[in-house]
């Protein structure tokens, strides 16, 4: 018999109807919700492009909870804080290449010789313990005018020329970047020429800046305004050591004040409260340089970021400026993890320090650079997609972390490392790392499982069913360690292909 | 891309001759069950070639082998129940 007519029975009729109905009920649970005609004329919600599934949060509302209440502003970060080893020091205990050494001690040095040997055999630590040849070459070379250090002996007319002995005896500092900018004298404002500053809504202003940021390199952009609450993420003084001026030996205040113009003195960085808009910018580390980092120091992933990136701070600085408005440095003076996670730039995570990108993991340098401005910029609010949970049942840094040093078991509101790393218990529900014995190993920044790009569909995947259902979370950690995703060989770096900067720019 | 296109369709193409040769009834669940081998083929190229892009070889052999036993598993089992079905009239 010939059928000319539909077979599906009302049953299966029924049937269909409702799997489709659940298809898309599951499609609306997890798809961005339209609020109100001025949310779709603002900024919108996904200005930095994220994939589908990263979802926005209210202000001040991220994944971690913070108890804002006992929330305060820390004296100075601390990272770095314990007394650096002379080079003979570490010659003395067997470790080659004093002078390559960064923040770790002779013991962690050893340690971390043995753990890369095991974790890669046949890694040799050569001849200055960061592994092969051309690795440490291009180590060092990255490290030229890193973290805007002036350079001491170069060659200058073919004389050798301590250029930042010079810039110090001419009552300069030991880094080109500073906290209120070059201001070169051919960066000119329109005030200064009678004519009006830029003038644009919040919403322009945060697209300009962001356009101008990735014309410089970086990625993705934030913004959230300071109050109350915000401001306890700066520092009260400068520590010695981190940020502009490194050769200082750290102390100066750093206050918000009711004044029109920022100015610095020998003991004070003074804020004006108009420059309340904070503005971070991630940048963006190699992705296979940052998982093949191995021996004493992280590696010319790092490096070059602080290289490049302090310097398009000072380009940031100097447009905005042309703009004719002030942009002040804050390298230093802020804790970045929670910056980034109130601007929307990423999640709190287990490795606490660098916050997790939802494109990039942590494969960001301190995801979360901040610049304060008196240009008002529209706020970007907090994302979750996920990785907070995730780290709840992963753990894969901790277990990798050679000195225990990162948090292990699930978010606390306690700091197990207080009496190291100097913060108040109770202020957040998350993880901590003992900064002050971190010695900045080159482990854990490639372990993170969000460092994966997507190539391979199963990233996306994973990361779309993490956001929406962590119960999976347990199974693809496993996954993860299985699948050996993660740090690869150092040697294996020269032999790949890869795009300009080691990341692909379209992202 | 080139190898995922070149394997799903001439996968596809194969079915679908053998499909028409055969000239047999198929219920929507069997048709389903098609749906999902051809996926889970696309997945396990597309991983494949996706993982050995981004330098992850352990990962690229294991979700072929998961992706391509779903795949195969399933291709066969459809094939042997619609090899069983009647002929159409």
């Amino acid at each position: 018999m010939n059928i000319s007519h539909s077979t599906l029975s009302r049953r299966d009729f029924m049937k269909g109807l409702g799997l489709a109905g659940a298809g898309l009920g599951a499609v609306a649970a997890s798809a961005p919700v339209f609020h109100d005609v001025d949310e779709l004329t603002s900024l919108g919600s996904n200005v930095n492009k994220y994939p589908w599934y990263v979802k926005e949060r209210d202000f001040k509302n991220p994944t971690v909870e913070i108890d804002w209440d006992t929330l305060e502003r820390p004296n100075a970060n601390n990272f770095k804080s314990h007394p650096r080893p002379s080079a003979a020091d570490f010659t003395a205990a067997g470790v080659v290449g004093g002078n390559m050494t960064d923040l770790e001690t002779p013991a962690e040095a050893l340690a971390l010789y043995d753990y890369c040997e095991k974790e890669f055999p046949g890694w040799d630590k050569g001849y200055a313990g960061a592994g092969d040849i051309r690795s440490t070459a291009l180590d060092n070379a990255c490290k030229f005018m890193m973290m805007g250090q002036w350079p001491a002996e170069i060659y200058q007319g073919g004389k050798r020329i301590n250029v930042r002995n010079a810039i110090l005896a001419a009552g300069g500092t030991a880094t080109f970047s500073s906290f209120l900018g070059p201001q070169a004298a051919t960066t000119i404002r329109p005030q200064d020429f009678g004519a009006a500053k830029w003038q644009g809504t919040p919403e322009e202003n945060f697209k300009t800046l962001r356009n101008a940021f990735r014309f410089l390199g970086c990625q993705d952009v934030g913004c959230a305004e300071i109050d109350n609450d915000t401001v306890k993420f700066f520092h009260k003084i400068k520590g010695a050591g981190s940020g502009f001026n490194t050769g200082e030996a750290g102390g100066k205040q750093i206050a918000f004040k009711d004044i029109d113009e920022a100015y610095e003195t020998a003991d004070e960085y003074a804020i004006p409260n108009k420059c309340k808009y904070i503005i971070t910018f991630t940048a963006r580390q190699s992705f296979e340089g940052t998982r093949r980092q191995a021996g004493i120091t992280e590696s010319f992933s790092v490096w070059y970021c602080y290289a490049r990136y302090v310097k398009m701070i000072c380009h940031m600085q100097e447009f905005i400026r042309g703009l004719g408005y002030q942009c002040l440095n804050m390298s230093g003076l802020y804790f970045s993890n929670p910056l980034s996670v109130i601007t929307g730039l990423g999640e709190h995570g287990r490795m606490s320090s660098p916050a997790i990108h939802p494109k990039n993991g942590t494969t960001n340098r301190a995801n979360g650079w901040a610049l304060l401005t008196d240009l008002p910029v529209a706020p970007t609010n907090p994302i979750d997609f996920g990785a907070y949970k995730f780290c709840e049942t992963c753990g894969i840094c901790a277990d990798a972390c050679p000195f225990g040093l990162i948090q292990k078991g699930e978010s606390t509101w306690e700091n197990p490392a207080a009496a190291k790393n100097g913060l108040a218990q109770g202020q957040f529900k998350g993880w901590r790392t003992n900064n002050t014995d971190c010695p900045h190993c080159p482990t854990c920044q490639g372990t993170c499982p969000f460092n994966s790009t997507s190539q391979s569909f199963i990233h996306d995947m994973v990361k779309a069913t993490t956001t929406n259902l962590p119960m999976f979370n347990g199974f693809f950690a496993n996954m993860e360690r299985f699948m050996e995703y993660g740090r690869k060989p150092q040697w294996e770096f020269w032999d790949i292909e890869q795009p300009t900067y080691g990341f692909d720019t379209t992202a | 891309m080139y190898f995922i296109g070149l394997a799903v369709g001439a996968v596809f193409a194969l079915s679908i001759y053998w499909l028409i040769k055969q000239n047999k009834k198929i219920t929507w669940w069997q048709w389903l069950i098609a749906l999902i081998a051809t996926i889970a083929l696309f997945a396990a190229v597309q991983h494949f070639y996706g993982s050995l892009a981004e330098n992850d070889t352990k990962a690229a052999w294991v979700g072929m082998g998961i992706f391509g036993i779903i795949a195969v598993i399933l291709g066969v089992v459809d094939w042997r129940l619609i090899a069983g079905n009647k002929e159409k009239v």
